[in-house]
């Protein structure tokens, strides 16, 4: 056979399918298959050119084949919903070849009564849920009713069979309720907010309080005013260092004035600062820790020249202790009644760190 | 007169024919209709020809590979196609021989 032909002929037939191509995928297969081989045999006997336009040879094939000649082209949205069925199709044929494939599309055709029910029930939440404001009691058959009938139209719709305009009615809806779906998931996972601070718990270093990262600590004598500089530590003699040791911090907030209500913006981005130590070394566990200013990006770096800055203390004084606990005879009031009172709320202390 | 529009009435019968004496690819159909002197039958129209009897069972079909160039599909008459062969034949000789009588001008 001339190979060399059979290439020349390629180009006519790839024309010729081009004019059947409105017919099905697998028609023209089924009327073109071998179609190269038997032109390029064809065309042997004839000078090696083709006797007929392409187009007239697809109207040929097309006519013989008693299929109807070649109307006017199908309408793009004719073309664009017959190739989308057919590549639904020949999808699904594809993956039914696979023995476990074909459990699975039957499988999920099985489930789809379930799916009916599902969209009900999320038509009846998206209707609950945009009246919900104004409340849809009366008594509450309302929404029973309105469930029921969202569950029954629903299943009705999948199990019946439909005029066109339904199922587009149909697809819509699916997408719609795919959409609700995806929403009521969202807001179930938001409804289980413990779970988050839980999880967040366990990845906080360094000090927390139920859960919350704590960054600074402001201690107060007894005399309630603010302390400038302490040095903590556990009751192992580990240096108390907070969450964020170094890390960036905020120098200043601002109310977010769109947001008023509690959330505050950083206004002026800060890195934390360590004391020195006589000993040269620096010491993250001096509180209030200080603060230079520094960069969003730069993560640990302080701005060049920027200078080491007392953070706001959430209190500027705190309420004294009752004058008989501050008295610095605690040694002679020893087995005293006050005495006791203050043994008394270091357990509780201690017991609240844990 | 037009050959052609005489052969599109006989072509399946004549397809029909040339397959039941051997099994043949499109076109060496082509090729013995030609052979046999229908010269103006067109390669489309028996490939579609070919496709249709087969899609009406009258004819079966079957892949021959081939060691150089492409796979050939052949086509073989089926039980079916030698009744629809039997039947279009008795009809043309009919028709035929109503025709020679008319136009010798010994129509009754």
């Amino acid at each position: 056979m001339n190979m060399e032909l059979i290439n020349k002929t390629a180009e006519y037939a790839a024309a010729v399918r081009q004019a059947l191509s409105d017919l099905p995928a697998e028609e023209v297969e089924d009327l073109t298959e071998g179609l190269e081989a038997d032109l390029a045999e064809s065309w042997d006997e004839s000078d090696g050119k083709p006797t007929i336009e392409a187009h007239a040879y697809a109207n040929e094939l097309r006519i013989a084949a008693g299929l109807p000649a070649a109307g006017k082209p199908a309408g793009f949205f004719e073309r664009q919903q017959k190739s989308t069925q057919e590549r639904i199709a020949a999808w699904a044929s594809s993956i039914r070849k696979n023995p476990a494939g074909a459990w699975l599309l039957d499988f999920l055709v099985s489930l789809r009564p379930a799916w009916w029910v599902l969209r009900g029930y999320l038509a009846f939440w998206l209707i609950v849920e945009a009246w919900v404001v104004a409340p849809l009691v009366p008594t509450s058959i309302v929404p029973l009713l309105i469930l029921i009938a969202c569950v029954g139209g629903s299943v009705w719709l999948g199990a019946g069979t439909q005029k066109p305009f339904l199922r587009w009615l149909t697809i819509a809806g699916n997408v719609l309720a795919a959409f609700v779906f995806l929403l009521v998931l969202t807001e179930a996972a938001q409804s289980g907010d413990t779970v988050y601070y839980e999880s967040d718990a366990e990845t906080v270093e360094g000090l927390a309080l139920n859960g919350h990262e704590v960054t600074n600590i402001f201690a107060y004598d007894a005399n309630g005013a603010l302390i400038h500089q302490v040095q903590l530590f556990d009751q192992d003699g580990k240096p108390l260092v907070t969450s964020v040791p170094g890390g960036n911090g905020c120098l200043t907030w601002v109310l977010d004035p769109v947001n008023a209500n509690f959330n505050e913006e950083c206004d002026t981005p800060g890195v934390w600062l360590p004391q020195t130590l006589e000993t040269g070394a620096p010491a993250w566990n001096i509180f209030p820790m200080q603060m230079a200013e520094s960069e969003y990006e730069g993560d640990r770096e302080a701005k060049p020249g920027a200078v080491a800055m007392d953070v706001k203390p959430p209190f500027v004084k705190v309420p004294a202790l009752t004058p008989v606990a501050s008295g610095d005879s605690a040694d002679s009031d020893q087995g005293t009644k006050p005495g006791n009172k203050d043994e008394k709320n270091t357990k509780e202390s201690e017991v609240k760190s844990e | 007169m037009d050959a052609t529009q005489l052969l599109k009435g006989v072509l399946d019968v004549a397809v029909l024919a040339v397959v039941e004496t051997e099994d043949g690819y499109g076109y060496d159909v082509v090729r013995r209709l030609r052979g046999a002197g229908l010269t103006d039958v067109g390669d489309a129209s028996v490939y579609g020809t070919l496709r249709r009897l087969y899609s009406a069972g009258a004819l079966t079909s079957y892949v021959v590979p081939s060691e150089e160039g492409p796979h050939r599909k052949y086509y073989g008459i089926t039980d079916q196609g030698r009744g629809v062969l039997k039947a279009q034949r008795e009809q043309w000789r009919a028709f035929a021989a109503t025709m020679n009588n008319l136009l010798s001008g010994v129509a009754a």
